[in-house]
This record gives C-alpha cells, structure tokens and sequence, in this order.
C-alpha cells in the first residue's frame, strides 16, 4: 500500500464506483454475522452467574457503543482530511456518518436502559459514561442540524467539520470514564493486551456482534456516501454516463 | 502589536456598551433565572442549598448563550469582521481580545452579583466565596465555548436553538465539575478539586479557543 | 420454547433490546437506501432536463 493509492481513493469516479461494488458484500457479510452472533448470544452462551439471562443484552449493547465511537472518529478523521485537501469524497464520508452514528449511539442508550433497569434498578443513572455517550448523541445531532442550516455546501462542510473535531475530545472522555472515574457503568472486559475476564463461550458471540456491527455500518456508509456523493458531482461527465448507462441497462 | 490589540479591546468595550440594552437583558436573565427558583419552590433552606450549584452555572450558561449572539454578527453584517480578517495582524490574537471584551462586559456583572444571589439563597461564609470563585473560572471557558459556537452560526439568522445545541454538549463538563465545587464547600468538603479541574479547562479552552474560532470566522465569512 | 421466551424473567428486556436494535437497523437501511434511490432519481431527472 502506498501513498498514490491512498491519493486514488480521493477521486470521486474510484470512490464512488468503490463503494457501489463493496455495499453488498459488506452487508452480507455483516447480516450473516450478526445472525450467528445473536444465535451465539441469545441462545448458546449460557447464563451469567450474576446477571442471569439478562447479561445477553450485552450481544446489542456493547456492538453498537463501540460502533458509535468508532463511527465519530471516522466522522473527525473524514472531516480534518476534507478541511486539509479540500476534498468532496471526505466531506462525503464525514456528512454520512453523521445520521448512522447518531442512530447507533441512541441505539447504544436504549439497550443500556434495557440492562439497567433489571440490573441498577434504574434505568438512568447521571455517571460519567452515560452522561459523556448522551454528550455524543447531542454532537451529532448539533452536526447534522449545522450542516442543514446553512445553504452554501462547502461553507457547511467546513465549519461541521470543524465542530466534528472539537467534539472529538469526547471519543476518550467515554472510552476511559470507567478508568477514571468510579462510575456505576462496569469496566472495559476486552482489553488488547491482557486475557478477557469475560469467558470464552460468552466472548465469542460479542467479537462476532462487533464483527458484524462494523460491516453493517460500513454497508450503510457505503450507501449514503454513494448517494452523496452522486449529489455532489451530478454536472460531471463519470456520473452521467454511468448513470444513464446503468438506465440503458436496467 | 499591543497597541493594535488595545485599540480593538477599547473599540469594542465602547461599541458594546452602546448596545447596553442586550448585556442588561443577559444580565437581568441570569438575575431573574436565579431568583425564580425560591420563588417557585418554596422557602426551604437545605433544598435551595443543594440546587444553588446547578441553578447558578445553568443561568450563567443560557445568559451567555443570549449575550454571545451578538458577538460577530454586527460586525460581519457591516464588514468590519472581513477587514480584520484581511489584514496582516493575526486574527486568533484579535478574536482572543474581542472574547474578552466580551467577558469583560458580559460575564464580570454576573460574577459581581453572584455572591448577592448566593446569600440569598441561605449560603454562609466560605462558599459564597467559592460560589464567586466557580463562576470566574467557569465563565471564561463558556464565553469561549459560546464564542466557537457564534463563529460556526455566524451565517444563520436565527442561530439560537442551534448554538444552544452546539455549546451544550461541549460545556457540560464545565457545568458538572462546577456544580460539584459549589456543592462541595456548601457540605464542607474540600472543594479543590473541581476546581482545579474547571481551571485546567479554563486554560484549555481560552488558548486553544480563539484558533479554533477564527478558523471558524474565516470559514463562515468567505 | 417458554423458557427460551422467558429469558430467566428478564425477557422483556432481553427481547425487547434485541426487537429495537433489528428495528433501528432495519430502518437505518431503508433510509440509506431510499437516499440513494432519490439521489439517483434527481440526477437522472437533471440529465434529461439538460437534454431538452
């Protein structure tokens, strides 16, 4: 991999002809692991010895927690390469993550309010990492709802992408909260380096879930970067004659 | 340089206090918010105690919310932010003295009052004291926070909800850490440490703010 | 069957967390997907509009 493929990937025609051939797999793909990974979950795994079946909520939770952060530093990582080299396939991207990660993140707020009110008795609790993953939420509605707001594109681009990377400071705000703080929200049980506490017939099921999360997401962004990316460039000559190709086609 | 940066601090001192009647509305909303919590609640002395920390940064947040609207629209909508942006002095240095004339005119009444309203609000001693220190050292980082949100909407006519929607999520830390100090000293503990933590993102956000909002000012005008 | 329905008494929690994360999934593909059908509607309609 060198530096002129990654150049490649910034012109539109590759991109967006990429990212129509790599869709379906990536949901496939992502539908097939999901699918083995809830019947790993809800039916295999046995039950915890503290939370009973209850702790199968975790096969839901913990996926789609982990694609919420990740899909905001996609979001600030797309947009500082936009504001860099100016390009209409970062902007793309950071705008398409936007509406996905923010569905993820309240995904991710409703499953721990399921796991919490049997388990906390409560279903909220205000400790550090609800508090700083609603924080979230609020950051990316405030960019989709900048980005709607002002009428000229690349002037919108800019400055959400530069509210994406102030918000950025929060990405590590959740993710060490529960090393920082003693918070009600239990600690991290998959760790790069050391052995997982967690067993290993429950911790397959949860690496397939996260496994077929991230695909799901990738298939989602895939699509609506497509999309916008088609919007963007509908003057140009690629995207007419591939359209109307496909319309001869069809 | 200095000169440059005076003469900018006086000018807009002078052309805000022209516009007197926008502070004395921020001003009178942070009074009349605080005061309308005894008021509705009732007079009991250990329950106003425990809300006085929320009440306070809350009413200080959406006070600045009002007053930072007006911060750079009059000036770009009758060129002179443009200008500034044209010449060859640094615009992070002139956005840092235009947010703390700002402050200046907008956050230092509050401060000033806050400890009458604290006393009000059945606080004793030391903690009104901690209840002024909090908000000198939350005020800065909210003006900033308010400021980055100002320069991102500055195109917008009613940029309102939304920059409430933006500033929220980035000054919550603020607000919890300073609701925590002030909660601290009124039960007697010592309150140092969110303190230190509110100066600590004081000093974050007042050297790292005024870069992030002129690039801002310089997306939003061009 | 019941026991699996149950869940140990958790199976509201259970199966309704696993009901909305289908449907937040579901609903987030429809939308990607008819965005993208629209896209392309709107670009087909500009190209026979500039045709004329």
């Amino acid at each position: 991999m060198n530096l002129k493929s990654i150049y490649k990937l910034g012109s539109p025609p590759l991109f967006y002809k990429l990212c129509i051939v790599l869709e379906p797999w990536f949901l496939i793909s992502s539908i097939l692991l999901i699918a083995v990974g809830m019947y790993g979950g809800l039916f295999v795994a046995p039950p915890d010895y503290q939370m009973g079946d209850a702790f199968r909520i975790i096969y839901f939770h913990v996926p789609s927690a982990y694609v919420s952060m990740m899909a905001y530093v996609y979001m600030a990582v797309s947009a500082i390469i936009g504001l860099i080299w100016r390009s209409n396939v970062a902007f793309s991207l950071a705008k398409s993550c936007a509406p996905i990660g923010a569905s993820f993140t309240f995904l991710a707020l409703i499953t721990g309010m399921l796991w919490g009110k049997p388990m906390w008795g409560t279903a909220w609790v205000w400790d550090a990492r609800l508090t700083s993953e609603l924080i979230l939420l609020f950051l990316y509605l405030a960019y989709i709802m900048l980005h709607l707001s002002i009428p000229d594109r690349s002037k919108a681009d800019r400055a959400t992408a530069l509210l994406a990377i102030v918000g950025v400071v929060n990405i590590p705000i959740i993710h060490y909260s529960v090393v920082w703080w003693n918070t009600l929200h239990q600690a991290s049980t998959i760790s790069k380096f050391a052995k997982p506490s967690i067993a290993t017939e429950m911790l397959w099921p949860l690496v397939i879930m996260i496994l077929g999360y991230t695909l799901l997401f990738a298939a989602f962004l895939s699509k609506r970067t497509a999309a916008e990316l088609a919007v963007r460039e509908k003057r140009t000559r690629w995207l007419q004659t591939l359209i109307v190709g496909d319309k001869n086609n069809a | 340089m200095m000169k440059v940066l005076r003469i900018i601090f006086l000018k807009d001192l002078k052309v805000s206090l022209r516009r007197w009647s926008d502070l004395l509305t921020s001003f009178i909303l942070f009074v009349l918010v605080c005061l309308i919590f005894p008021l509705t609640l009732g007079n009991d002395p250990s329950l106003l105690l425990k809300i006085i920390g929320p009440v306070m940064l809350v009413s200080a947040l959406l006070a600045t919310l009002l007053a930072m609207q007006n911060i750079f629209r009059p000036d770009v909508l009758n060129g002179s932010l443009e200008q500034l942006t044209l010449n060859s002095y640094p615009l992070t240095l002139i956005i840092c003295i235009k947010i703390f004339s700002f402050w200046v005119i907008t956050s230092l009444p509050l401060i000033l009052i806050s400890g009458f309203i604290a006393s009000s609000y059945y606080v004793t001693g030391n903690s009104i004291f901690i209840v002024v220190l909090t908000l000198l050292l939350s005020t800065p980082s909210l003006v900033h926070i308010s400021a980055l949100a100002a320069a991102l909407t500055v195109a917008i006519r009613y940029p309102g909800a939304l920059m409430a929607l933006i500033i929220i999520p980035l000054s919550l830390p603020i607000m919890i850490f300073g609701a925590k100090a002030i909660e601290f000293s009124i039960s007697g503990i010592d309150a140092s440490a969110p303190l230190y933590f509110l100066l600590g993102m004081m000093f974050f956000t007042c050297s790292l703010g005024p870069m992030v909002t002129a690039a801002a000012i310089k997306i939003s005008i061009d | 069957m019941p026991e699996i329905f149950a869940m140990g008494g958790y199976g509201f929690y259970v199966w309704g967390s696993v009901l909305i994360s289908i449907a937040v999934l579901v609903i987030n593909w429809i939308t990607a997907h008819k965005k993208f059908k629209s896209t392309i509607n709107e670009v087909k309609s500009f190209i026979s509009k500039g045709k004329e």
